[in-house]
């Protein structure tokens, strides 16, 4: 016991040195966070939705159509004179949609860049049609439609589902990282091999090492939490206890992904190169900033293959985001924590500490 | 010269000698064009062929009302999911409760409830995929309303059509085609690469050969300091011409985009984007103090400017603060300009912010540089 803490203090104190694995733990994560915040969540949230409208209906559908968008929250009317008006303004991005409207059509005017936010505009255009529609022609509600939400959750889903993505990122790189950069550069530079002639355990050792990722997965989850609450307004049913413990097994998760990559890398570099590439595809293919079903078919069948996919479905579950099957969450955590300990144990245990002569 | 093109050469043969920094400037672009535009390319299709899990649930109407509604809208649900390929998998298999915790337990997307006239579509909220289904149930529902009006006679005149059309965001001639997400990322991902060029080779060659030593020791020798500056530049735009031209063949191969990169106004645009690039490395180099301090200001540099500058999704309409940091960021307008010449996206910032702007920042950062910079530690 006094040997792990020995080493776990040393360790902790390297880590802290090392500016680089600081960033890209800690400070990435969070500039990610704030990045794609604002760009994923979704525009109808907090944001006000600017339309610019170009309306020649005739007086009574004119000030149906005004009364419908004064109406709406969170939309920002610009009125214009011309189609051609309303077409450059959306171009241009200074209106997020246009819309013509001349008593029978609604025309809608998009932005094709706007990928992410046309399916947003084009609800809101609908909403805008079923109330004139209900207004112009006196509907009888034979049906009536209400969509009931839960009251837990944060009304923003698009924010909702990037932040225990953006957690699951700080774990990945911290877990990633652990045995295919840290632990093979230290085997590389013999450090290893000096320590296993001391009365060191291996397994005090790698128990130290994992420490300090713990300890960095956590501070990193903290902060991420903090700034959604405090910058981004994100509110959460999180399950406390659940939480913290899927930290630990999603780091032992990744870092067992990273033993993998160590047990077939050559060299400490080219075992932290591979690393960095399968951080990046991994980024786009687990659903870490959208779901998977946005991603076409073959991409989505890669997904199953990765870590990255259920770590970040997770967390997603642990932080009240994504409902889940208990059974389905504990079968996907266990399989993988026991094929990463595994793996984890063949590369950092009964693998050689020296480097001379694992090859 | 010679001795400008000695250090050229060095660099090339140790770039060439490690296949690690070859993969990440000459591979990894390769390979994020094609995933970017692979997803995002297609976005509208996926998303268009994701099948909702729905529940329904249908209480008899006690009241005997006018319509059996729960059989119309089970009809109208059911005749939606049966034919081809469906976005609607309808199932009725539990009560309310069953249904509502299969909905928790994340089984279903929405749970369509009827009960006398009433029909509520009950959804989670903050799950992206479910606030989608509900809002698809609630204008579907909404439009079956409409129809049993209009069959019952109670209304004669014709529903709201809509109407929708992109708008013409490529900034060339309408026969060159309209948005091309693919050409989109095109000039994206070169632009990129400069940032990398700029933020990488040059911080960490100055950087490191600083502090190592190696700068005063080369300085020792026949080389001046101009010629060892010229040498890093010749490397990095043999080295960016190599890029756009891998980058543009591609995108030319793989997703048919066609590009005038040799126009003047694009080829402007690319060299203004190298100078204020580099010079933002020149200038990092000079304020940092060490090799370690310089990597690190360059990247928590290198990602705000890269996803806050619109290399990859349009961001001008971003709320605020983020937008400060957008006008604030060169790359914004480099990007901007460099579409806009390529006739690929209309420039959201005015022509000419987009060369002033760079402009401004290229001078601003050689002044630091030159003011700051120290060829030794």
């Amino acid at each position: 016991m006094k040997s792990y803490l020995v080493v776990a203090k040393s360790l902790m104190l390297s880590l802290l040195r090392d500016r680089a694995s600081l960033f890209f733990s800690l400070a990435l994560p969070l500039i990610f966070l704030l990045i794609f915040a604002p760009a994923f969540s979704q525009s109808g949230g907090n944001n006000t939705v600017k339309v610019a409208v170009f309306n020649t209906a005739s007086a009574a559908d004119r000030s149906l159509l005004e009364n419908v968008l004064n109406g709406m929250t969170g939309l920002r009317t610009q009125y214009l004179e011309s189609l051609d008006e309303v077409a450059d303004v959306v171009a241009l991005q200074q209106a997020d949609f246009g819309l013509a409207w001349d008593g029978f059509v609604l025309e809608v005017l998009l932005n094709p860049a706007r990928l992410q936010d046309n399916a947003v505009f084009t609800q809101i255009t609908e909403g805008i049609r079923s109330q004139l529609d209900r207004k112009r022609l006196g509907l009888r509600d034979f049906i009536k439609v209400e969509v009931q939400k839960a009251e837990e959750g944060n009304p923003d889903a698009g924010l909702s589902y990037i932040l225990p993505g953006v957690i699951a990122l700080g774990v990945m790189s911290s877990g990633l990282f652990l045995i295919s950069s840290s632990f093979m550069h230290m085997k590389e530079r013999s450090v290893l091999k000096r320590l296993a002639a001391t009365p060191l355990k291996k397994l005090d050792f790698l128990a130290g090492l994992i420490t300090t990722r713990m300890a960095l997965s956590v501070i990193s989850a903290c902060l991420i939490l903090l700034v959604g609450w405090s910058v981004l307004g994100v509110r959460m049913p999180i399950n406390w206890p659940l939480f913290v413990t899927y930290l630990i097994a999603a780091t032992l998760i990744m870092s067992g992904a990273g033993a993998l990559i160590a047990l077939v890398a050559k060299s400490a570099r080219s075992a932290s190169e591979i690393a960095g590439l399968a951080m990046t595809i991994m980024t786009f293919f687990s659903g870490v900033y959208f779901p998977l079903e946005f991603l076409p078919k073959h991409f989505r069948a890669a997904s199953l293959f990765l870590p990255a996919t259920y770590v970040a479905r997770g967390f997603r579950f642990a932080l009240g985001v994504e409902p889940m099957a208990w059974a389905r969450f504990a079968l996907e955590t266990g399989i993988l924590l026991l094929a990463s300990l595994a793996a984890i144990w063949a590369a950092a245990v009964r693998g050689s500490w020296d480097a001379d002569r694992s090859e | 010269m010679r001795q400008a093109f000695a250090v050229f050469r060095g660099l090339v043969l140790s770039s060439l000698r490690d296949k690690y920094t070859l993969f990440w400037d000459l591979v990894f672009p390769l390979v994020l064009l094609v995933i970017l535009v692979s997803i995002f390319g297609n976005i509208g299709n996926t998303i268009s062929e994701i099948v909702f899990d729905v529940g329904l649930v249908v209480e008899e109407d006690q009241a005997g009302g006018l319509l059996p509604v729960g059989a119309v809208v089970e009809g109208a649900l059911r005749e939606m999911a049966s034919g081809g390929p469906s976005w609607l998998n309808l199932l009725k298999r539990g009560s309310l409760d069953e249904e509502l915790s299969a909905l928790a337990e994340g089984r279903r997307h929405a749970v369509v409830h009827v009960s006398g006239a009433e029909v509520t579509v009950h959804v989670q909220e903050g799950r992206m995929l479910s606030e989608i289904a509900g809002d698809t149930l609630g204008q579907v529902l909404e439009s079956v309303n409409v129809e049993i009006n209009r069959r019952l006679g109670l209304i004669s005149s014709a529903s709201v059509q809509t109407a929708y059309r992109n708008v013409e965001a490529a900034a060339g001639s309408p026969e060159q085609g309209g948005f091309d997400f693919a050409a989109y990322m095109v000039p994206g991902i070169i632009l990129m690469v400069f940032l990398s060029s700029g933020l990488g080779p040059m911080v960490q060659h100055l950087g490191v050969d600083r502090e190592l030593g190696r700068l005063r020791r080369l300085f020792a020798a026949p080389l001046g300091r101009g010629q060892y500056f010229a040498g890093i530049l010749f490397y990095i735009l043999a080295l960016s011409l190599v890029q756009v031209c891998l980058i543009y063949g591609v995108g030319l191969l793989l997703f048919g985009v066609r590009l005038n990169l040799l126009a003047w106004d694009a080829v402007f645009f690319m060299v203004l984007a190298l100078a204020a690039l580099l010079a933002l490395g020149f200038a990092i180099s000079a304020a940092a103090k060490t090799a370690n301090a310089a990597a690190a200001l360059s990247n928590g540099l290198m990602y705000p400017m890269m996803f806050l500058g619109g290399l990859y999704f349009p961001v001008m309409q971003l709320p605020y603060p983020f937008k400060l940091i957008v006008l604030a960021n060169p790359v914004t307008y480099l990007v901007n300009g460099l579409r806009h010449s390529l006739g690929v996206f209309t420039s959201p910032t005015p022509p000419w912010a987009n060369v002033v702007a760079p402009l401004c920042f290229t001078a601003l950062m050689l002044l630091v540089g030159l003011r700051k910079f120290k060829w030794d530690v």
